[in-house]
């Protein structure tokens, strides 16, 4: 599967390397479109959508969402990873707190 | 990869019509549904665009209510770039003929030619864009 992996942490890093079983293009929030456009990924994966360590909210993460989806043909998953309930909308596909690859990994696959 | 269309409108109903209609073509797009986020993206990819079809009344930014004929600004950047443009509006739901007045004085100005759906007929619109870029190369 081709992964376009949107994160701009350490946790992206991890990811990409626990995801080696897969082609996954690491993104920063501000490239993510571009490289959906470039890389034409199987599926995306938007990390960090959640409030920061002072409350503020990542409206990065938010435009970068609605860019994504907007663009991305409705083969593309696309899916968030956060924690649930922090996220700007409320919820994240993948809360942070129990995700493992295999979760990632079958929610990148629905 | 330059085979992209920037399509510039505020309501998702119109959005989600015009992007099956451009995906279905066999083209990339983008959408913007602000003038700040448009003339960004026009920046950001101006080379790789095939062209923009935009909608005339939208906000500037988000938050921001007032409905202005922000088209125009999005046609003027395009412009500014180069890069094929098609207005798909309905203006006479929003009382606005004097869009198309506006919009042929700027073709005299620029020389471009700038076409118009009116009647918010976005497989109209990408027909126009389409045929504008072939007479274009």
């Amino acid at each position: 599967m081709k992964i376009l992996l949107v994160d701009e942490s350490i946790l992206g890093q991890v990811l990409t390397t626990l995801l080696n079983q897969h082609t996954v293009t690491l993104s920063s929030h501000e490239d993510a479109l571009e490289n959906l456009l470039l890389e034409e990924p199987d599926a995306v994966l938007i990390c960090e959508c959640w409030e920061d360590a002072t409350g503020k909210l990542t409206n990065v993460s938010k435009t970068t969402l609605e860019d994504i989806r907007n663009s991305a043909d409705k083969n593309v998953t696309v899916k968030t990873l956060g924690f649930d309930g922090m996220a700007f909308d409320g919820t994240c596909d993948i809360p942070i707190h129990s995700f493992t690859i295999e979760n990632i990994l079958q929610s990148l696959e629905e | 990869m330059n085979k992209i269309i920037l399509v510039v409108e505020d309501k998702k109903t119109e959005q989600s019509v015009a992007k099956e209609l451009v995906l279905n073509n066999g083209t990339k797009v983008i959408i913007a549904n602000t003038l700040y986020k448009a003339e960004n993206f026009i920046k950001k990819f101006s080379d790789k665009l095939l062209g923009i079809i935009t909608d005339m009344h939208f906000p500037i930014d988000d938050g921001i209510n007032a409905e202005g004929a922000n088209g125009i600004s999005v046609v003027l950047t395009a412009l500014q770039h180069n890069i094929p443009c098609v207005v798909c509006t309905d203006d006479v739901a929003h009382g606005a003929q004097y869009i198309a007045l506006a919009i042929e004085r700027l073709e005299l100005l620029t020389s471009h030619t700038i076409p118009i759906s009116s009647n918010k007929d976005w497989a109209n619109a990408l027909e126009k864009l389409i045929s504008l870029t072939e007479n274009n190369q």
